[in-house]
């Protein structure tokens, strides 16, 4: 009769080494208080800007800001660090860039020499290969300049439009 | 009665199945033995450092520069590039390779005899990178030395290196910063007056091994250091690597890959966002033309322990800094090299600074 006994002892010690390898990872929140869920979307002139980094700056201090990478179709959910998502409520300033890498130069090994005597020879500076470069507008990579203020209420907030526009 | 004179099949299975499940226990202990075993070496080449930085300051009343060396940052000699580590090397008994960097006289990422050699008290056991994801590969290290919670510059100005008259003009003149190290900057202990065991001297960079890798830095090109906020730098940071579609700098050799290279891409690190985030440098507002190496950054300490990174405090000590550590408000521009006053950035930027007058109590 002992031999039924084995396999029931079996499978629960596998579920309490499970149990307790995966209770075990932690997520650390660090120094970050409540945070609510945010979402939105980015809009160049009307059309969703996708790859695009949407920085929330806060204007309080302390203040815990917030960031995310708009997908495919525009949209964005705010996080606050790799393992906190949303954002905590309070008034922020946004600042939205997409960073673009120009792959299509070919790469040097040591560039050092090439530029020191390129800028000796006063040929002025190019542009380096494999340099990023914004594609929107310059004025909303700065959260001063950008003109876009959003207050993330105590509920959190769904569907947020950051419209922006080539004209200025 | 019946003898049994063997195991039965089940019993067999069940034994080998209670043996799999401790040894699937052990195997990771095992893993993480090894590596608090490389951790502690490194621990050990950091404290080694440090007693050659107090040998140093015993010799010459003055700590190391961060980048310092002969010629002018266009031409000539040395071209002002040259690391704290090969003034240091004496120090930790590396006096020929020393003596061949100052016979040979030449930039640090010429690939010569002293640029290329491995030294084993640069290079933390736990830093595995070997090929650089891109340029040429020189003498490798592990650590950087520590310029503060400013965005740390190895050029006075976007022009300097391509205006001869204003490079040679600068030639001598110290780039400070509100850390330990800077540019032709030697400080006295004496300068360290938030206290020398309240303040980082030496960190881990770790060297990536592919372009989103930790360690690999981000180029912002709208990133004015006027005006640019260290959120925007920690954003592009997914927790292990860089998310994909990051701007990650390809234009010259990764950082960790020249030790002889005194430059804050290779050399500085700040202490500004938390230890195992990004690294960015800035190229907006007027630094665009500049070439990588030498503009201003967010040069974040990191390293392949997990959780955190080890650094030397200016007394010797060595302390573990997790990547949870207090970085106060990420939102605000960082201070200027050259003011005074409390860090924004937390415990870690206080640690970070030499004169901010912060309080701190435990970390």
């Amino acid at each position: 009769m002992s031999q039924k006994i084995w396999p029931a002892a079996i499978v629960v010690s596998v579920v309490v080494v499970l149990s307790i390898t995966v209770g075990c990872q932690k997520r650390s929140r660090g120094n970050i208080p409540k945070t609510v869920p945010v979402s939105g979307i980015v809009l160049l002139d009307g059309q969703p800007v996708d790859g695009a980094m949407v920085v929330f700056v806060p204007t309080q201090s302390p203040g815990y800001g917030a960031y995310a990478m708009t997908d495919s179709s525009g949209r964005f959910q705010l996080k606050s660090s790799d393992d906190v998502m949303g954002a905590v409520p309070g008034d922020y300033l946004v600042q939205v860039t997409k960073l673009v890498v120009d792959t299509g130069k070919p790469q040097l090994v040591v560039q050092e020499d090439v530029e020191h005597a390129q800028a000796a020879g006063g040929g002025g500076a190019s542009p380096e290969p494999g340099a990023s470069k914004n594609v929107l507008p310059e004025k909303y990579s700065n959260p001063k300049t950008s003109g876009i203020q959003i207050t993330v209420p105590a509920a959190g907030l769904d569907n947020v439009e950051i419209k922006l526009s080539k004209g200025g | 009665m019946m003898f049994r004179k063997a195991f039965t099949l089940v019993e067999l299975l069940v034994v080998i199945a209670i043996i799999g499940i401790l040894i699937a226990l052990l195997l990771p202990a095992v893993q993480a033995a090894r590596e608090a075993a490389r951790r502690s070496q490194c621990t050990n080449n950091l404290k080694q450092l440090m007693l050659a930085v107090h040998t140093y300051v015993d010799t010459y009343q003055r700590l190391p520069a961060r980048q310092s060396g002969r010629g002018h940052i266009q031409a000539l000699e040395q071209r002002l590039r040259i690391s704290g580590w090969v003034q240091l090397a004496p120090f930790y008994e590396q006096k020929s390779v020393y003596d061949m960097a100052m016979q040979a006289n030449n930039d640090p990422w010429t690939n010569g005899a002293w640029q290329t050699q491995i030294i084993p008290v640069l290079n933390c056991p736990s830093d595995s990178g070997d090929i650089p994801p891109r340029g040429g590969k020189r003498g490798s290290t592990s650590y950087a030395f520590c310029s503060g919670d400013n965005y740390e510059t190895s050029v006075h100005s976007p022009t300097e290196r391509s205006d001869a008259a204003q490079s040679v003009a600068l030639m001598n003149t110290p780039i400070k910063n509100r850390g330990m190290f800077g540019r032709q900057d030697y400080n006295s202990l004496a300068n360290v007056a938030d206290g020398t065991s309240n303040t980082i001297a030496l960190a881990e960079r770790s060297r990536p091994r592919q372009d989103n890798d930790k360690g690999s830095v981000i180029d912002d090109q709208s990133g004015d250091p006027a005006s640019y906020i260290p959120l925007a730098c920690r954003a592009w940071w997914s927790g292990q690597r860089y998310i994909s579609g990051a701007p990650i700098f390809t234009g010259d050799t990764s950082p960790g890959y020249r030790w002889g290279d005194g430059a804050a891409f290779f050399a500085a690190i700040s202490t500004i966002l938390p230890p195992n985030s990004a690294v960015c440098m800035l190229r907006g507002g007027g630094w665009t033309a500049v070439s990588g190496h030498f503009a201003p950054g967010i040069w974040t300490a990191t390293s392949e322990h997990p959780g955190g990174v080890n650094v030397a405090m200016a007394d010797g000590s060595v302390r573990f800094i997790s990547d949870t550590i207090d970085c106060g408000n990420l939102g605000v521009v960082a201070p200027s090299p050259t003011a005074g006053g409390i860090s924004p950035f937390g415990v870690w930027g206080a640690l970070g600074t030499k004169a901010g007058s912060e309080t701190i109590t435990g970390f």
